[in-house]
């Protein structure tokens, strides 16, 4: 009699933390979806914190998007009428002409694109990539020049 | 890297605070190591430009300066920067004046005292600080050459909170907001400037239907007024 009073208790208790647990996560995921709501809501007034931007709007172009492909401390082609932009979803890389609103025909990616798909590179304009591709744990850096070659340097050793 | 593709310099972090940094030069047409040694005038270096065969800005925040040193016979010539109490985040500088510079945190950390994601400059044609509320983290900044401007892309991920993202000029002279722009769906976006130019690229979802493609990145471009 004992056992079955005790397995009953037992029985209960665990009834009671799974329901518990239930009521638990509805109450979260509830208390996440007001969060939801009250941000969609907010967003409703943000819109009235948007400022139109008082600048000719030279043009539109589809199709690129402004390269990730640089350290983020470093700007880029900063004083030139050319932006770096990645094409075909970030597979090869391009420079866009301010000026004439199209891409440059000589494109960077033939050279930087021996070392870029499994790298990182920092691309000082268009005549001068650095990139650094892994290999395992370690990495092998290399510099085009002016001619378009690139060629391996070596860090210092305990780098 | 230098802009002539010349020069390339690591900063070696030794492992060991007292003796701060070590610069080291490549001369990529020699592929030969070269030794620059910081340790005594410079113990804690923050960054370095070399932007050309002639010298390197070297940004010291023990003290908070600004040291340019020849490459050609190691002169050194050094100011003070503006913008005090140099700690963590990111630099530009500013070789055409070279004391001015932009200092930006990407994202607050809470083993420092720096609780704030902010950008904070001062150049030619002002000086001011823009703190980034809202949880929002920098995910993409650039600045204009002249320093007129500097544009920021903000970006909150949360798993409660819902996504937003802001675009956003600023005008370094009075620190005004000129532009803003918010976004409640990820939509991938940069920012870059020319000389006299200012884009900002984002993806653009298909609205029709029928198209085959989800949809494409857009770049957005505007000249910028010279008055």
């Amino acid at each position: 009699m004992a056992v079955k009073l005790f397995q009953d208790f037992l029985y209960k208790k665990k009834l009671f933390l799974i329901s518990a647990f239930i009521c638990f996560l509805f109450a979260s995921n509830s208390f996440a979806s007001f969060i939801e709501e009250l941000e969609l809501i907010k967003s409703a007034s943000d819109s009235s914190d948007e400022i139109e931007l008082n600048w000719p709007k030279v043009c539109d172009y589809d199709g690129v998007r402004i390269t990730y492909h640089i350290s983020r401390n470093d700007f880029l082609l900063e004083n030139a009428k050319l932006l770096l932009v990645d094409i075909m979803g970030g597979k090869e890389l391009s420079l866009f002409d301010f000026t004439s609103c199209k891409l440059k025909d000589n494109k960077i990616h033939n050279k930087a694109s021996q070392v870029l798909p499994s790298g990182v590179s920092l691309i000082k304009d268009y005549n001068h990539v650095i990139a650094a591709k892994k290999e395992g744990q370690k990495f092998r850096y290399y510099v085009s020049d002016e001619s378009g070659e690139i060629n391996e340097i070596i860090p210092p050793s305990n780098y | 890297m230098s802009t002539d593709s010349k020069w390339v310099l690591w900063l070696v972090d030794k492992g060991d605070y007292k003796s701060g940094h070590v610069a080291k030069n490549i001369k990529t047409q020699e592929v030969r190591p070269i030794n620059i040694n910081y340790i005594k005038e410079y113990p804690k270096v923050n960054s370095f430009n070399i932007e050309d065969s002639n010298d390197i800005t070297v940004l010291s925040s023990n003290p908070t300066t600004l040291s340019i040193r020849s490459l050609d016979d190691g002169s050194i010539k050094w100011e003070s920067v503006g913008i005090n109490n140099i700690r963590g985040g990111y630099y530009k500088m500013y070789r055409e004046s070279p004391s001015s510079l932009i200092h930006w945190k990407w994202e607050a950390t809470s083993y420092d005292n720096d609780s704030k994601v902010y950008v904070e400059w001062d150049l030619p044609k002002g000086k001011g600080q823009h703190f980034i509320d809202g949880g929002l983290l920098l995910s993409n900044i650039a600045a204009d050459p002249d320093g007129k401007y500097i544009a920021v892309v903000a970006e909150r991920h949360s798993r409660i909170r819902s996504y937003k993202a802001e675009i956003f000029v600023i005008r370094t002279s009075d620190g005004k907001k000129i532009f803003s722009r918010i976004y409640r769906k990820r939509n991938d976006m940069s920012v870059g400037f020319g000389k006299g130019f200012f884009a900002y690229s984002h993806y653009e979802e298909n609205k029709n239907e029928d198209s085959e493609s989800a949809g494409s990145y857009k770049l957005n471009v505007y000249k910028i007024p010279e008055t």
